[in-house]
């Protein structure tokens, strides 16, 4: 849609505040990344405003899932911490419906953890640990990659993943993993 | 939306510093719902005000704003950050009611786009808070709303063909129409005004928002 512009604002988490923690008290920094979007699109401005954004991602034959980011600003992504990861290989009762936190030893259908690890200055590779899953992923498989799902995803300033030197951080997606 | 200025982190700062940006003027709508479309609004909040403690703070004048009626922290800060980048003139219209979901603010014919099948009626704060403005001439909008379309039912499916918050069609169509009505009740002087939005912040609840956020975003490619 053409002349929109929005702030990720998932790591301005608040639990802490007085007001609930649905009231988050940072609405500086929320106003400065929206303020960037909106001198970026609608007033002319050469700034950045995006935050990192998920654009592909490819299933390896391994079972690796390579994440595609676009939008990663003057020096590529800053892989801040490792948390928010989630794999789910399509099938099963589940068929990757549930909304809530990664099931442990999770089989075909549920989510379950998964590793980032920096691939390259726009890109992400994300793998399973056997000790998280019993499925064995492979190139016939279907697999979903999200991140960020939990509801209260990150603590105040502590998102996985930022611009690195602009710091403004990414949403959270889901994306099919193509082969 | 409607978090007080006060109530943010520097929000006293913030608040005694108002008085220094005499071109930017707000204007605060009352909350009011209507079952049918308002042309005017039969109260005003706050009147257009030039910056200053008391037109950002009720609490100046000793008031306690209990209901978060003005102003709003997003809005003015925004507003702020667009005056100091263009040093242009900013003009703020709050209007704005916490806790509401999307189809609150939407009309009748946005309802219609996403369940044409429905009988949708124009939801309040549309009638009552939203209507009453499309004559003005406005260059843009921003929105910060969708805590309390959490728990709504995937009933859409994103550009992958997987499930969407119902959201992922709500929010795009009230874009859209908004645009178009803003376009006719201007008598064709505000075109294509642009259209910021947050994306939901986290928070302790046991309603997942992750579908909302998606829709957020997904709706919009």
């Amino acid at each position: 849609m053409n002349r929109t512009f929005s702030a990720i604002a998932i790591d301005l988490t608040d639990r802490t505040s007085p007001f609930g923690s649905v009231h988050i008290r940072d609405k500086a920094s929320v106003a400065q990344r929206l303020a960037a979007g909106g001198l970026a699109v609608a007033y002319g401005a050469d700034t950045y405003w995006q935050g990192p954004t998920a654009s592909a991602a490819t299933l390896h034959a391994n079972g690796d899932v390579s994440v595609t980011f676009s939008n990663c600003g003057a020096h590529g992504l800053n892989l801040a911490n490792t948390s928010g990861w989630e794999l789910c290989v399509l099938g099963g009762d589940q068929n990757c419906s549930q909304a809530n936190s990664p099931v442990a030893r999770g089989g075909v259908g549920d989510w379950i953890n998964a590793v980032p690890d920096l691939e390259s200055s726009t890109s992400i590779l994300v793998t399973t640990n056997s000790s998280d899953t019993n499925v064995q992923i492979d190139n016939d498989s279907t697999v979903l990659v999200r991140y960020a799902w939990d509801g209260l995803a990150f603590e105040y300033m502590q998102a996985g993943v930022y611009a690195h030197d602009e710091g403004f951080p990414a949403g959270p997606f889901v994306l099919l993993a193509s082969n | 939306m409607a978090f007080l200025l006060e109530n943010a982190f520097n929000g006293s700062t913030f608040v005694n510093e108002s008085s220094n940006y005499p071109l930017l003027r707000m204007f605060t709508s009352f909350k009011d719902k209507s079952d049918v479309p308002l042309i005017e609004q039969p109260h005003v909040e706050e009147p257009w005000a030039v910056s200053s403690p008391s037109a950002v703070s009720m609490n100046q004048a000793g008031v306690d704003d209990d209901n978060w009626l003005y102003m709003s922290a997003v809005c003015y800060l925004f507003g702020l950050h667009i005056h100091q980048h263009t040093g242009k003139p900013v003009g703020l219209v709050n209007t704005n009611w916490g806790g509401t979901p999307v189809e609150f603010w939407m009309s009748k014919d946005a309802l219609d786009t996403c369940e044409p099948n429905a009988t949708n009626e124009a939801g309040g704060a549309y009638n009552g808070m939203i209507k009453p403005l499309l004559n003005m001439t406005i260059y843009g909008a921003i929105w910060y709303q969708g805590e309390a379309n959490s728990g709504d039912p995937l009933s859409e499916l994103d550009f992958q063909g997987l499930p969407l918050s119902r959201y992922g069609c709500h929010f795009p169509a009230m874009i859209e129409d908004w645009r178009q009505k803003f376009n006719e009740g201007s008598l064709g002087e505000t075109v294509d005004p642009y259209f910021g939005f947050v994306q939901l912040a986290s928070w302790e609840s046991d309603i997942h928002p992750a579908s909302v956020r998606w829709g957020q975003l997904a709706g919009m490619l």
